[in-house]
């Protein structure tokens, strides 16, 4: 039987660990010489505030039909020789610990980077994930984000730019 | 109609069950759940953003909704506010 070409995940940081070997595992084959892997980890500061860690909370459902939508679009644009992968933890992560890994693979290293490329921006701006960041005097803030209204809605009474633009850094 | 409103991310802070109900009217939209939404939170969350609302999209389990739709069949809403991922 045919392997699926993709797998979308989220982890419970409690009972699991994101794991890059398993992702390259998945995207390689034998006719592929390029894979390419992104992993965001949690860093120790942000907007000059020291950080300690970090909670993700998701809303499963929508989120992995989110993952999927995107991975027929990426493999529509550089398919159809080309494998991907897409993993979001969930829950506290500490400084360091792993918070989304994706990958992809395919015969030229070219398409591996902007395929790659191409997931993970759209997991971070269409998902529907959340980041509240803890600091080291105690506080915790939600960090602003994308919205997901459709730009076209007229009810979000809102100064939104038109996507793919945003301005809150990342 | 009664709606469930699951609430995620910034949202959270406001209710410790996560979860709120609205009534609606029987054929209401999305647009009106905004409205019945935005009532509910200034009446009892005090601290609560308009401007978080305004930037919010609401979503049933498998797509964000338009304002002009209907309530999902099952009246299970998700409010999402903007988005942080990875």
């Amino acid at each position: 039987m045919k392997q699926p070409a993709s797998q979308v995940a989220i982890s419970d940081i409690g009972r699991a660990r994101l794991d890059p070997a398993a992702a390259i595992e998945f995207v390689s084959a034998p006719g592929f010489g390029g894979v390419s892997v992104f992993v965001g980890r949690v860093r120790d500061h942000n907007h000059g505030r020291a950080v300690t860690g970090v909670s993700y909370d998701l809303f499963d459902a929508l989120a992995l039909q989110r993952f999927a939508e995107i991975v027929r679009e990426v493999e529509a644009e550089f398919g159809p020789a080309l494998r991907l992968y897409v993993d979001h933890a969930r829950g506290r992560l500490a400084v360091g610990d792993l918070a989304v890994l994706v990958a992809a693979g395919t015969p030229h290293r070219d398409e591996a980077f902007r395929a790659c490329r191409a997931l993970i921006e759209a997991v971070k701006h269409r998902a529907p994930i959340w980041k509240q960041e803890h600091y080291a005097d105690g506080d915790s803030a939600w960090s602003e984000g994308c919205s997901l209204c459709h730009p076209d809605d007229p009810a979000a009474d809102v100064d939104r730019p038109p996507r793919p633009a945003h301005t809150h850094a990342h | 109609m009664r709606v469930e409103l699951a609430l995620f991310g910034a949202f959270r802070q406001f209710d410790p069950g996560a979860r709120i109900e609205l009534e609606l009217v029987n054929d209401a939209r999305v647009a009106d759940l905004r409205l019945a939404f935005a009532g509910y939170a200034a009446a009892h969350w005090p601290g609560f953003s308009p401007g978080l609302l305004a930037r919010s999209a609401f979503a049933s389990e498998r797509e964000v909704l338009r304002e002009s739709e209907p309530i999902p069949a099952d009246r299970r809403v998700a409010v999402l506010p903007p988005v942080s991922g990875g």
